[in-house]
């Protein structure tokens, strides 16, 4: 086992379920169900087959389970079976529907929402959350599917941009890329639709400095 | 670097993953450029409004119907039905039960009919017990998970899982 997951609690789950412990599988259902669910939900933004979806990839992780070897996060190999059955979902409907996805809740000709977007305000505050997720939904639907993974694993799974390489089986610098144009992409979407910041602006620090206090 | 790259270097710039010149290159570079800087504005503004897409919950039955799937297998695996990779050949399995048992069926159609004037043995039960099995190894297993699961993508994953453990290796 390489010596920088032996000590991750997820990975000895995992060589539990490997000795047939069904407990231990319990738990990895528990911790990854709603990432997972969300991730996918995310991606494909239609809740009841997200779910099917979801729930298979936790069968075909415990169908796996004997191929696992701890040489990376179980969460890095849990998300590549997402992805996998992602993209195979995305392939799916364009074979049936000639679409590549359902571009989520109709705007066309809603009217931008007024409101000013100032990074150092509390933004829901100023707008109503329900809003904001139909315009983030409408923006999401629109990026082509590697940026989308690649934006959702970052934004909502944490992920360094090595371990979404490995999730999404590219490089570094593809990864550097897909988030690159995710991220403006988003901005063109979001843009017209939210007033950018009225004062000052953000700050020009990053939020965080891993091992420097602030 | 130039106003290109540092563009593309401002997500890592927001999550302090960087070296500590590079990270000082930037933070210089922003307070000189206005198009980067707005440009990383509007970025930490897109960041910030990701945060209020909120995570929804799956239904309630989710673990439950997860297990129960899992048992199934479970038990297939422990009856000796499911073993590692078997079902990477389910469908070459299933062409051949059907084959096998179109053949038997016309090698012992002319015994049948022999079998009415003169007594003749009854087909080898071996042989049927060996053909009922296969057809209800087939028939469960298309019940399961394989529909949602087909050949190919089996292959694919068990490629890409191995290819973690090459790149991650180390
Ligand atoms: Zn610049």
């Amino acid at each position: 086992m390489s010596k920088a997951f032996e000590d991750d609690p997820d990975v000895q789950l995992m060589l539990r379920v490997q000795g047939g412990d069904e407990e231990a599988f319990a738990q990895i259902l528990r911790r990854y169900r709603r990432p997972v669910y969300n991730f996918i939900l995310r991606f494909l933004q239609e809740p009841g087959r997200a779910e099917e979806i979801a729930q298979d990839v936790f069968l075909k992780v415990f169908q796996a389970r004997r191929s696992y070897q701890p040489r990376a996060k179980l969460q890095t190999w849990i998300f590549k079976i997402a992805t996998n059955a992602s993209l195979k979902e995305i392939q799916r409907r364009k074979q049936s529907w000639g679409l590549e996805v359902p571009l989520g809740p109709r705007d066309e000709g809603e009217a931008p929402l007024e409101v000013a977007v100032d990074a150092h305000l509390d933004l829901l505050e100023r707008l109503e959350r329900a809003e904001i997720e139909v315009l983030l939904k409408n923006a999401m639907a629109r990026l082509p599917v590697k940026e989308r993974q690649a934006i959702l694993l970052r934004k909502y799974q944490g992920m360094s941009y090595r371990e979404i390489a490995a999730t999404m089986s590219c490089s570094e610098g593809s990864v550097k890329t897909y988030i690159h144009r995710a991220k403006h992409r988003l901005q063109k979407y979001l843009r017209p639709k939210v007033r950018p910041p009225v004062s000052g602006g953000a700050k020009l620090s990053p939020a965080r400095v891993p091992g420097e206090s602030v | 670097m130039n106003c290109r790259e540092i563009q593309s270097s401002l997500d890592l710039y927001r999550g302090g993953e960087m070296s500590g010149a590079l990270r000082e290159e930037i933070r210089i570079h922003l307070e000189s450029c206005v198009h980067c800087r707005q440009e990383w504005e509007a970025g930490q503004v897109t960041w910030r409004l990701l945060d209020s897409w909120a995570d929804a919950s799956p239904s309630e039955d989710f673990d439950q119907t997860v297990l129960a799937r899992m048992r199934t297998l479970a038990a297939e695996s422990s009856r000796g039905l499911w073993q590692p990779r078997w079902w990477s050949w389910k469908p070459a399995l299933g062409l051949a039960a059907v084959l096998v048992l179109i053949v038997a069926i016309s090698l012992l159609l002319p015994f049948r009919e022999i079998g009415r004037e003169m007594t003749v043995s009854v087909p080898d039960d071996q042989l049927w017990n060996d053909l009922e099995r296969m057809m209800e190894a087939t028939e469960s297993s298309s019940l399961s998970v394989y529909d949602a699961w087909p050949l190919e993508e089996t292959t694919v994953l068990e490629e890409e899982t191995g290819g973690i453990d090459e790149s991650m290796g180390s």
